[in-house]
């Protein structure tokens, strides 16, 4: 697919250099530096209708998909971002029918701008009350979140890590936890259902090494500890 | 200059005109998603018909299409048409009202 649009962007300037070329030749009569002028207008024009086009047709064919133009994060339409898009539509072509008809920019009345500043908001304070809505994540965290340093060489004690739910409505159980080390080499994990476990560390690890304990449950951001020797 | 003049119009005739009949399509088509467009929250989480969001549909596609209309009419050589303050403080109050009952809806179903 790249290559195509390449070769699309590459057709495009090959089309406008030609057009260039044709306006500013000697056997087109003026002055040569309106010619110039002339040449550069209409290699521009043609840039940027052989790009436009090549975008929109790449959204005819949904290789630029905007099925979810107006798509919330729920899955329906959003009416915010359905007045937006009318709007913006309504004053470009508005806009574009005053140029067309008078050939100047004509002049913006401040209601407009009103307009367009209202209905921007109202997708911005929209979506402010959408993400405010959303549940924030549950997670894990282990008690305690750090232990040692441990002195290695003779025999260590055993410590046990629980957990605690985060986020979660008062209430509710302990879901089923899945314990592990990243270093399984360095101690030994027992789990104490429902919500602990205990640690035994290695005696022989040497100085420096960390060992992360990691606690997860299906729905729950993991939760994790931190053993230094 | 005045060929440049007409390539420039007809190019955004192509582009703009051809970008909305685009969009308009997959609007009609479905390949823009418009389904649940009228419904909001209820206090108890389901969702059902929005009345705050069947007004602002009505207001929006009336200030629109009135405004499109006063372009075409228009009478003046260098600006856009303005706009009544009365409509735009009604439609600003229509999208208020949207607002008001989307942030209603969220503290309702969050102390419920």
């Amino acid at each position: 697919m790249n290559s195509k649009v390449n070769g699309m962007y590459l057709s495009a300037v090959v089309v406008a250099v030609i057009g260039a070329i044709i306006v500013a030749s000697p056997w087109v009569p003026g002055d040569p530096a309106a010619k110039l002028k002339l040449a550069v207008g209409y290699a521009l024009l043609i840039l940027v209708f052989m790009f436009g086009l090549a975008i929109l047709i790449a959204i005819v064919q949904d290789k630029i998909n905007i099925s979810g133009l107006l798509e919330e994060m729920d899955g329906g339409a959003s009416m915010s971002r359905f007045q937006l898009l009318i709007f913006t539509f309504v004053i470009a072509l508005s806009l574009f029918l005053v140029v067309v008809a008078k050939n100047d920019f004509p002049i913006i009345p401040p209601e407009i701008l009103t307009l367009l500043g209202i209905s921007a908001s109202t997708y911005a304070v929209s979506k402010g009350i959408q993400m405010s809505s959303q549940s924030p994540a549950l997670g894990l965290t282990l008690t305690p979140t750090t232990l040692g340093p441990l002195a290695g060489g003779a025999a260590l004690p055993a410590t046990a890590f629980s957990v605690t739910l985060v986020n979660a409505p008062a209430g509710t159980p302990t879901p089923a936890l899945t314990w592990s080390l990243d270093a399984p080499a360095h101690g030994t994990l027992t789990p104490q259902p429902p919500n602990a476990a205990v640690y035994t560390p290695d005696a022989a690890a040497p100085a420096g090494t960390k060992v992360t304990i990691r606690v997860q449950a299906a729905g729950f951001l993991d939760g994790t500890a931190v053993v230094t020797y | 200059m005045s060929g440049l003049v007409t390539l420039a119009r007809w190019e955004m005739i192509i582009l703009l005109g051809g970008l909305a009949a685009i969009v308009f399509f997959k609007l009609l088509t479905g390949g823009i998603k418009l389904s649940g467009l009228l419904s909001g929250d209820r206090q108890d989480g389901s969702s059902g018909f929005s009345p705050g969001r069947a007004q602002l549909l009505v207001f929006t596609v009336l200030v629109a299409l009135n405004y499109l209309i006063e372009v075409i009419h228009n009478p003046s050589p260098t600006s856009l048409p303005g706009m009544s303050p009365t409509i735009v403080g009604a439609l600003g109050g229509s999208q208020a009202l949207y607002l008001g009952g989307k942030a209603w809806s969220l503290l309702r179903r969050n102390q419920g």
